[in-house]
């Protein structure tokens, strides 16, 4: 059993400010001395690059098609953010290509391919890296890799803004 | 209680077997009767038994609404075991005219109501399954009929009384259903779309038109064990097929049955075409098997798909008569016993024609809605991630 918790963000619409708050509590967590990793997995409408302005050579994108391993995509960012702990960031490809080739990937067996790849990934998070928290930034809705990552999260946080229609879509999406 | 064996489907069980008993043992009845006992009716007598079962269809579906449809089905069923019955107690050639029309009468009567029973309670995206299960249920009943009657080597007086008795299974949809309105689905099209059926139709005569003159390439005299097995494996394969398009149709859509139907149908005569023999007879009629089952599952579904409630009936009257017409008017075109004799040649243009027929399949709009599909596949999806991440989990 891992010791390690994976807790996945996630929203029916966007723009509820969920990059922003999981940003913000993986960097918080970090600095008060944990280890923690942060993917990337909006793979629709990647933003974590651009919200911490850093890239990378790799992208979750490549460990998903088998391209790279987890450690070829992870950034550190602890030492640069001053932070007492750890903290991994794992980026989606903010490419066109990419987004489009990940829009129109729908087969079954790439997807589960996909994800077995990355239960692989995550195993090696917290045995390797002994990861404390692994947090999962989904897309918005019900897509196939919002649903994918929610499936793998331990804790699950559901994010919408104060609105009749928020809290309605939720009920009745 | 709910049917679980369709997975979402809050279809209830009662409903679901009324649904399949009805449609079933009518259906099991007449194909029972049609290849077993046919050779008893002169082409006239079958020519009254098809124009009969056409022209009381449509009048059945002129009248939809207007009767009380549990006292309806009770008397529908009723006249279909009774006339089955007198079969034995007037064989004389003299009553068969008669015996015939009524035969007629007691399938058209009920059938387009039964049909539309299936459409009105069942939700667009489990209707082909429910079908291809009514299928099966139908020649699966069939199957067993003709097997036992192989077995016990029946006189005719007892082969009809087991017709009749097969008929009589529809009886117990009305212990096991009400048939009131209430709990019937009002949903799916805005409105009957006639253009898309009549593309539809097109193929679904085709079809008909094409098995009909292939049936009669066969000399089925100098074939007659081939014609007896390959009938029974034709019956398994209509049986087993039904079901698999039925939940093909649900995942994917209705047209790629229909192709696929279309498509075997011409690789049976190609098979035909490459010569007479027994060993091609039996192949032939395995394969057209395959067809059949594909095409009755779906042409269940379709008028369904593209009708509303209360047009149902007149949908299915039409699905149901033209076949009729076809089928009885097929003994008497002129030459075709001529045109017959080149076999091999008959064959390839059938397939030709039967290739065709895909054209109007392919310009028709799909009956099953894209973001069902997409929803199915999505459903799908979570419970193939469900179980390989608890198997993940399970591991750590």
């Amino acid at each position: 059993m891992s010791p390690g918790k994976t807790l996945a963000f996630h929203s029916y619409k966007g723009g509820t400010g969920k990059t922003t708050l999981i940003s913000n509590l993986a960097a918080f967590f970090a600095k008060r001395g944990m280890r923690v990793c942060l993917l990337d997995f909006d793979l629709y409408a990647p933003s974590q690059s651009i919200y911490f302005r850093k890239n990378s050579r790799l992208y979750l994108n490549n460990l998903l098609n088998g391209e790279a391993e987890i450690s070829d995509v992870l950034v550190d960012l602890s030492s640069e953010l001053g932070l007492n702990g750890k903290l991994f960031l794992g980026f989606s490809s903010p490419g066109k290509e990419d987004v489009r080739d990940i829009e129109i990937k729908h087969e079954m067996k790439w997807q589960l391919a996909a994800l077995r790849r990355f239960l692989s990934a995550k195993n090696q998070l917290f045995e390797e890296y002994k990861i404390d928290y692994l947090f999962l930034d989904t897309s918005p809705g019900i897509r196939y890799w919002s649903i994918n990552t929610l499936a793998t999260a331990d804790i699950l946080f559901l994010v919408m803004k104060n609105s009749d229609m928020d809290i309605e879509v939720f009920y009745n999406p | 209680m709910n049917f679980n064996f369709l997975g979402d489907s809050r279809f209830s069980s009662k409903r679901f077997a009324a649904a399949i008993l009805l449609t079933s043992g009518t259906l099991a009845w007449f194909f029972l009767i049609q290849f077993n006992i046919g050779n008893l009716f002169t082409n006239a007598a079958a020519l009254l038994f098809y124009v009969f079962a056409a022209v009381s269809a449509i009048a059945a579906s002129l009248i939809s609404g207007k009767v009380d449809n549990r006292i309806f089905i009770f008397c529908w069923i009723a006249l279909g075991v009774l006339s089955t019955v007198l079969l034995t107690l007037f064989p004389q050639r003299v009553f068969m005219p008669f015996l015939s029309s009524l035969l007629g009468l007691s399938l058209g009567l009920g059938l387009p109501s039964t049909m539309a029973f299936i459409a009105d309670c069942t939700f667009i995206e489990e209707r082909a399954r429910i079908s291809g299960i009514t299928i099966f249920g139908t020649f699966g009943l069939a199957i067993f009929v003709m097997i036992t009657t192989r077995i016990l080597d029946f006189g005719l007086s007892t082969l009809i009384l087991l017709f009749a008795l097969v008929r009589s299974t529809s009886f117990l949809a009305l212990v096991l259903d009400k048939f009131d309105e209430k709990n019937m689905r009002k949903e799916e099209v805005p409105r009957p779309d006639y253009k898309d059926f009549v593309s539809y139709i097109i193929p679904w005569m085709m079809f008909i038109f094409v098995s009909m003159l292939a049936w009669n390439l066969i000399p089925q005299d100098q074939y007659t064990s081939a014609v007896t097995v390959g009938q029974m494996f034709r019956f398994i394969c209509i049986a087993v097929f039904g079901f698999i398009s039925g939940f093909i149709a649900d995942r994917f859509g209705r047209k790629p049955s229909i192709i696929i139907g279309l498509i075997v149908l011409g690789v049976s005569f190609a098979i035909l075409g490459q010569g007479m023999s027994e060993s091609n007879v039996i192949v032939y009629l395995t394969t057209s098997g395959v067809a059949w089952g594909s095409f009755f599952a779906m042409y269940l579904v379709i008028p369904g798909d593209l009708s509303i409630s209360g047009s149902r009936e007149k949908f299915y009257a039409l699905i149901t008569v033209l076949p009729m017409i076809l089928l009885g008017s097929v003994p008497f075109i002129p030459g075709l016993a001529d045109f017959t004799r080149y076999s091999s040649s008959f064959s390839q243009i059938l397939s030709l024609i039967l290739f065709l027929s895909i054209i109007p399949v392919l310009r028709a709009k799909e009956t099953l809605p894209d973001i069902k599909m997409r929803e199915r596949r999505l459903k799908d999806h979570v419970e193939k991630v469900g179980k390989l991440v608890s198997k993940s989990k399970k591991k750590e």
